[in-house]
C-alpha cells in the first residue's frame, strides 16, 4: 500500500553544501571589523550615585534612541557630560518628604524606609520633584545594569551591594521604569511614542538580544534577562527583582506594592 | 492489501474528470504531480469512511453521483443491497428505514413494543444517503445526526450501522447560496454540517465537469432523468481497504503531527486578542488589524479535533486512490496529501464570513482555495525546519544570499565562521518566529519538538 513520506524538500541547504559553496568564495577583502567594544567600566561613585561617562553611554545606545529620549524632553544623551544614576533604590529623608509635599504626595513612612507603595505616575512625580528622572528600559537594560555588572566582574564592592538590592528576592527591590506601552505596540515616553514590536510570551533574552529601545527583539528559554510579556492597552515598565533582572510589561500604572521603588538617574550637561 | 482495482471504482454514469486535486508523488525514481478527479476524491473519502455532504445549485448531478456510488459499489438500496436511501422529504420518517410493525389481527392483541421490530438486515447496511437533506426541517435534520454518525436509536438503545466498523454517511443539499432561489429548502443545520467530514462544492469552478465530459455525455444520450447503474457490490474489498487506511492512522507519523498543529492550535493563534487565541473574537477583530500575518491569520479559524482526523484519514485515502490509479506501489508526500485534503474538510463555520461574502461573492470553496494556498506556503517553510527538528535540535537557520539565490542552513558555529570570513551578511531566523509573523500560532512547536530530543 501507498505511504506517506516527506517528498517535498525543505529550502534547507545542508551544512557540508553550503561550507563547499562558501568555500568558493573569496574572502573578505577586509575581515568584518571586531564588535565595538564598550569602554570599560570605572568605579566612581559619588555621594551614593554612579557616575557613568559620555563615551559608555555613547557606546551603550543607538544614535536612533538618542535622538528619540531627546525629542521626548526626556533629555539630552548626545550632548550631556555624563549621567548619573543612584546606588540604591530610593530611601526616605527630609529631602524626599520635601519633594513630596511639593508633589502634593501623602508619603509617611519614616527615614531610611524604601520608598515603595508607590504607583507610577506618583513615582514619577517625586523624583521628578526631586531634580532627577525615572531610569528609561534603554538605560537600565543597555547601561546600567551591564556597567554594574562590569563592576562586579572586577570585585567591586559597592556594585556588588547595588546589584544584590537588585537580584536579592528575600529584601530586594524592583523598580519603576520610565517607560509606558501603549497597545502593545508604542513605546511612549515623554511627549514622544515609538512603535514597537514586542515579544507576545514570556521567556527569557540576552543583551545580543536587545534592541536599540532597551526591548527583547524576541524571548528563548535562556538567557541573562527575563520577560514578562505585555498585557494589556497601557503598561507600564518595571524592572523585577530576581536573578534574571526580569523586564516586566504586565503590570498598570496603578500598581502599588510594598517591593516596588524607584532609582534616581540624572543627565549632566 | 485487497485486490481492489481503479476499473472497479469508477462511477459508470457520473461524469466528472476535472482534477479536483494533485498531489506530489514518487514513482520509482521519479517525483512528480498526480491530477486526482472529483470522483477520485469520492472514492478516498469512501475508502476512508468519511461522510460527505455535496451542495450545488440543481443540475449538477450530485443524486447521480450519490447513485453511482449505491449501486455499483454497495449493490443499491433494493433487497439485497447494502446501501439505504432517505429522501430529504417534510414528511419522511426515519423509522420507514430501520423499523417495522407486526400485527397479529387473529390474537386482537396489539403491544407496541412486541409489535415495532428493528430490521436488522438495513441497520446493518453500510451506506445511508439523505438526498436533499434541506428539504427536511432542522428538526427533522436532527434526525440524522445519529445516521451520520453510524448509529441508531431503538427503543432506547443506541445500536451500530454499518458492519465490521464500516459505515458511511452520503447527503445532497441543495443550497441557494446567495438569491435564496430554491423555494421548500431550509438551512442546514451547523451539527449535522460539522458530521459531514467533506464537504464538496459542485458549483465550484474547478469541481465542475470539463467541457470533454460534458461533449461525452452529450453524445452518450439526451435523457436527462438519473440513470440507475446495474447493481455491483464491491463492498467487502471497500471495508478491506477501510481497515488498512485506519491501521495507518492510528500509527505516529510526525509530518502529519505537525500539519495538525498547525490546522489546529497554529490556526488558533490572533495578535489582537487579549488570551492570543481566536474564539468567539473571530473575525471580529481582523477588520482594522495591522498584524504581519494577517493574510493568513484572518481567513480560517482551527480546525476541530474530528476535523484533524478527517484530515489524516482522507490524506491515506487519496494516496491510496493515487496508488490504484497508477497501477503500482507509489510514495504520496505527506504534507502534501494533508493540505489537499484539507481542502475539503474544513469548511463551513470555519471561514471568515465576512471576506468570503465580501471578497468571493459567499463562495466558500474559492476563499478555501485560498486558504490552501496560503497554508501551503507555511508549510513550505515547516518543512525546511523539520530535519532539524527531527534529528533532535532548535529549528534555528541562517539565511543568506549566495549568487542571488537565498539559502537557509542549519546554524552551526562552522556556518557563520565561514559567512564572517568571507563577509556574506545573513540573518538567524527561528522557526517559533517565522510562523507566527506569518500568522500562525506557535505554542504547540516546543512540545513538539522535544519529542524528537535525542
Amino acid at each position: 500500500m501507498s505511504i506517506l513520506k516527506p517528498i517535498i524538500e525543505g529550502k534547507l541547504t545542508r551544512e557540508a553544501e553550503a561550507l563547499a559553496d562558501l568555500e568558493k568564495l573569496a574572502d573578505a577583502a577586509s575581515p568584518p571589523p571586531p564588535p565595538t567594544r564598550k569602554p570599560s567600566a570605572v568605579a566612581n561613585l559619588n555621594n551614593g550615585f554612579y557616575q557613568i561617562d559620555k563615551p559608555r553611554i555613547l557606546a551603550a545606545t543607538s544614535a536612533s534612541y538618542r535622538q528619540f529620549l531627546r525629542e521626548s524632553g526626556y533629555g539630552d544623551l548626545d550632548s550631556c557630560s555624563r549621567i548619573e544614576i543612584a546606588k540604591g533604590v530610593l530611601k526616605y529623608d527630609q529631602n524626599v518628604r520635601d519633594a513630596a509635599a511639593r508633589a502634593s504626595l501623602n508619603l509617611t513612612e519614616a527615614d531610611g524606609q524604601y520608598v515603595v507603595n508607590i504607583n507610577h505616575p506618583n513615582a514619577r512625580s517625586l523624583v521628578e520633584a526631586l531634580g532627577y528622572k525615572v531610569p528609561t528600559v534603554g538605560l537600565m537594560y543597555r547601561v546600567f545594569i551591564p556597567y554594574i555588572k562590569d563592576l562586579v566582574q572586577q570585585n567591586n564592592a559597592e556594585a556588588q551591594v547595588t546589584l544584590n538590592e537588585m537580584t536579592d528576592t528575600s529584601v530586594g527591590k524592583a523598580e519603576w521604569l520610565e517607560d509606558l506601552i501603549l497597545d502593545k505596540t508604542r513605546l511612549k515616553i515623554g511627549t514622544k511614542e515609538q512603535r514597537l514590536s514586542l515579544p507576545d510570551k514570556d521567556g527569557r533574552f540576552d543583551r545580543a538580544g536587545i534592541n536599540g529601545f532597551g526591548y527583547p527583539i524576541s524571548v528563548k528559554s535562556s538567557g541573562e534577562f527575563y520577560h514578562w510579556h505585555v498585557i494589556g492597552d497601557e503598561r507600564a515598565a518595571f524592572r523585577v527583582r530576581g536573578s534574571g533582572l526580569g523586564l516586566s510589561l504586565n503590570g498598570g500604572s496603578s500598581v502599588e506594592n510594598g517591593r516596588l521603588g524607584v532609582r534616581l538617574v540624572k543627565i549632566f550637561s | 492489501m485487497t485486490n481492489l482495482t481503479y476499473e472497479e471504482l469508477k462511477l459508470p454514469n457520473y461524469v466528472n474528470s476535472s482534477a479536483a486535486v494533485t498531489l506530489k508523488v514518487k514513482d520509482g525514481e521519479v517525483v512528480k504531480d498526480l491530477p486526482l478527479t472529483l470522483c477520485d476524491v469520492v472514492v478516498a473519502a469512501e475508502l476512508a469512511g468519511l461522510n460527505i455532504l455535496f451542495v450545488s445549485d440543481t443540475g449538477r448531478g450530485k443524486t447521480q453521483l450519490v447513485s453511482d456510488v449505491v449501486w455499483s459499489h454497495f449493490g443499491g438500496h433494493d433487497d439485497g443491497g447494502k446501501a439505504n436511501w432517505a429522501d430529504g422529504r417534510p414528511n419522511f420518517e426515519i423509522q420507514e428505514l430501520f423499523e417495522r410493525t407486526k400485527i397479529d389481527r387473529t390474537a386482537a392483541v396489539y403491544d407496541s413494543d412486541e409489535a415495532t421490530q428493528l430490521k436488522q438486515e438495513r441497520t446493518s447496511r453500510l451506506l445511508v444517503v439523505v438526498d436533499e437533506i434541506n428539504r427536511a426541517p432542522k428538526v427533522r435534520q436532527n434526525e440524522y445526526f445519529d445516521l451520520a454518525e453510524g448509529k441508531y436509536t431503538f427503543r432506547g438503545r443506541r445500536l451500530k450501522l454499518g458492519k465490521d466498523g464500516y459505515t458511511l454517511f452520503l447527503a445532497t443539499a441543495n443550497l441557494n447560496k446567495s438569491n435564496g432561489d430554491f423555494q421548500g429548502t431550509f438551512e442546514l443545520d451547523r451539527a449535522l454540517l460539522n458530521r459531514a467530514h467533506l464537504t464538496i462544492d459542485l458549483d465550484h469552478r474547478a469541481f465542475r465537469p470539463t467541457p470533454e465530459d460534458k461533449i461525452a455525455i452529450s453524445e452518450r444520450e439526451a435523457d436527462p432523468r438519473l440513470k440507475v447503474a446495474d447493481p455491483r457490490d464491491i463492498s467487502d474489498k471497500i471495508i478491506g481497504e477501510h481497515k488498512e487506511i485506519m491501521a495507518k492512522t492510528r500509527t505516529s507519523d510526525p509530518y502529519m503531527l505537525a500539519f495538525s498543529f498547525m490546522i489546529d492550535d497554529g490556526l488558533n493563534f490572533c495578535d489582537k486578542d487579549t488570551f492570543k487565541e481566536k474564539t468567539t473574537t473571530f473575525p471580529m477583530l481582523c477588520g482594522d488589524c495591522a498584524y504581519s500575518g494577517k493574510e493568513m491569520c484572518s481567513l480560517v479559524k482551527s480546525s476541530s479535533d474530528r476535523t484533524t482526523k478527517a484530515v489524516k484519514a482522507l490524506a491515506y485515502g487519496l494516496a491510496r486512490v493515487a496508488e490504484l490509479k497508477l497501477g503500482r506501489a507509489i510514495e504520496v508526500d505527506a504534507l502534501d496529501a494533508a493540505l489537499q485534503a484539507y481542502k475539503f474538510t474544513t469548511y463551513h463555520g470555519n471561514l471568515n464570513d465576512v471576506v468570503a461574502q465580501a471578497d468571493f461573492g459567499s463562495r466558500k470553496q474559492e476563499l478555501m482555495e485560498q486558504v490552501a494556498g496560503k497554508l501551503g506556503e507555511r508549510i513550505d517553510l515547516l518543512r525546511a525546519y523539520l530535519p532539524i527538528i527531527d534529528e533532535g535540535r532548535e529549528p534555528i537557520v541562517v539565511v543568506y544570499n549566495n549568487n542571488g539565490k537565498e539559502r537557509r542552513v542549519e546554524r552551526s558555529n562552522k556556518v557563520i565562521d565561514a559567512l564572517r570570513r568571507k563577509g556574506v551578511s545573513y540573518q538567524e531566523k527561528d522557526l517559533r518566529n517565522e510562523l507566527k509573523e506569518n500568522g500562525i500560532g506557535t505554542e504547540w512547536v516546543d512540545a513538539y519538538a522535544r519529542r524528537f530530543k535525542k
